[in-house]
């Protein structure tokens, strides 16, 4: 059996998710993608990856939030971690956290684009020692 | 005049009748007022004392109300309260036998709009209705604008964030990826060409958050994040921050020893952006060698605080409009600077949402100094 973990990509932005996809592969993950709600949960169910990297505002500005709900009440998929990954800055007047929004937003780690590989990486890793 | 819905005046008409309730205790006044309205095309109703005239307003919901100051139980000026309680934008007329300056002032401080002396005629009547139900259909209206002005304002910040950012940030990424070397190997002249378009693309997502920084600071919702804030904290904060930038342009960066107290009631994070934008301008306008002095010192119960440069200094001419939105000096010693136009007029909107001011004293090629006059918070102990 294969020891690399799986990782699925969500994102609206195809170009995004492909300079993703290398920073990821140069680690040999093996890298999935979805790019709307229900295609994610579809993938999720059907792939079971290792952790999810997810984008906020997608079709609707609150798809990542309604993914992360669905996922977090979800006894088979909730032990999969999240990394958040938006280009809402607080700017936006959307601010939000783990912390702060409880329930509605149990990510187990956030990140702003852009991001830098290696900070990517890095966090990747400790979700995925967890 | 029989009906006041006719083509000719439409600009009266509400959506549907509308409804007017006279509360009066006289029969007679409460017939006739109804006779003339209803055959004016008004949904008319009255009421006879102050409660069932509440009540009435509760479940009718009128437009217009004309209310008889002198009545037994409640009294008239009791009920413009209530009815103004109920719904402010309910308009109210007062009709009353006693007219006086007094009693019509009383009442037009407690929300009502007009006045009509008994006895009055049908056509005063027609008069005063129209004026009130016409005051009511702008208030409505305005209301209504407001709101929609302030919609369009959040969607927009949203669609700001999300459209223009995201393909910027995307664009980002994609440099990074490649000046990584994650997708193989980059010439070095090539990576000298990403780094600047990556460089160009960093200067649009500033100016994108520079602009939300505008809108939010209108929006006033700074003051909601007031708490003490120790401004020589901020300040060298702030100087640390720009202490690389100022090394890059061979600038010296120095603060003057103070001994004032320097608590001031703002927003800390909104006060180290003021800060950062009239610093790094000291910076960047400035000329190798140069240098950026910060003082601070105590006038009238002001904190002010000194940003002095020896730096290329501000025309006469220019010196009016730099506050404005997206104005820049355009001089060959600017050419090279880059900058969105936005950091001044975020300064200056800050200082104002702080109750502060900021002036201005410049002389061309010898430099420029801008005073911060923020409100000093008074000491609680």
């Amino acid at each position: 059996m294969d020891n690399k973990a799986k990782i699925l990509i969500v994102d609206d932005d195809i170009g995004y998710i492909e300079s993703i996809r290398a920073i990821l592969e140069s680690k040999e993950y093996i890298v999935d993608a979805a790019h709307d709600r229900e295609s994610a949960i579809e993938k999720i169910r059907k792939i079971k990856p290792d952790l999810i990297l997810l984008d906020i505002m997608m079709d609707r500005l609150d798809d990542g939030f309604t993914i992360c709900y669905r996922l977090k009440h979800d006894p088979e998929l909730r032990h999969i971690p999240i990394l958040t990954i938006s280009a809402i800055t607080e700017k936006t007047g959307f601010k939000f956290s783990p912390t702060t929004d409880g329930e509605y937003f149990e990510a187990d780690d956030y990140i702003e684009k852009p991001v830098k590989p290696s900070d990517l990486l890095k966090r990747i890793e400790r979700l995925l020692k967890g | 005049m029989r009906d006041v819905y006719t083509a000719s005046d439409q600009r009266h008409k509400m959506p549907g009748k509308a409804t007017i309730l006279v509360i009066d205790d006289e029969e007679s006044m409460r017939d006739s007022c109804w006779q003339v309205l209803t055959k004016d095309g008004y949904r008319t109703e009255t009421a006879a004392d102050g409660n069932s005239g509440l009540q009435k307003i509760r479940e009718i919901k009128p437009d217009l109300a004309l209310v008889d100051l002198k009545m037994p139980g409640m009294s008239g000026m009791e009920l413009l309260e209530k009815i103004s309680d109920i719904d402010p934008n309910i308009v109210s007329v007062v009709i009353t036998g006693y007219a006086t300056i007094e009693s019509a002032v009383e009442a037009m401080k407690r929300n009502a709009y007009d006045f009509l002396p008994k006895p009055f005629t049908p056509d005063q009547l027609r008069i005063v209705t129209k004026r009130g139900l016409e005051r009511r259909r702008l208030a409505l209206e305005s209301a209504r604008l407001r709101q929609e002005k302030e919609r369009m304002r959040e969607n927009f910040v949203a669609l700001v964030s999300h459209q223009l950012r995201s393909p910027l940030v995307s664009m980002r990424q994609v440099f990074d990826v490649i000046l990584e070397g994650f997708v193989g190997e980059v010439a070095s002249k090539q990576k000298e060409m990403i780094e600047e378009a990556s460089k160009r693309v960093d200067e649009l997502l500033k100016l994108i958050s520079d602009w939300l920084d505008m809108f939010s600071i209108t929006a006033g919702k700074l003051t909601e994040k007031f708490g003490p804030v120790d401004l020589s904290t901020v300040l060298s904060q702030t100087m640390k921050l720009l202490q690389p930038t100022a090394e890059l342009k061979k600038v010296r960066l120095q603060m003057q020893p103070t001994d004032s107290s320097c608590l001031v009631k703002g927003d800390q994070e909104s006060l180290k952006q003021m800060f950062v934008n009239l610093m790094s301008n000291g910076i960047n306008y400035n000329r190798e060698g140069g240098t950026v002095t910060v003082s601070t010192r105590e006038q009238d119960g002001y904190l002010v605080v000194d940003i002095s440069d020896t730096g290329i200094g501000i025309s006469q001419e220019d010196l009016p409009f730099i506050f404005d939105t997206f104005f820049r000096v355009k001089t060959k010693e600017t050419r090279n600077v880059t900058g969105s136009g936005l950091g001044l007029s975020i300064a200056k909107r800050i200082i104002e949402a702080h109750n502060g001011s900021i002036n201005v004293v410049s002389e061309l090629g010898k430099g420029t100094t801008f005073s911060i006059l923020l409100p000093k918070a008074k000491m609680e102990q």
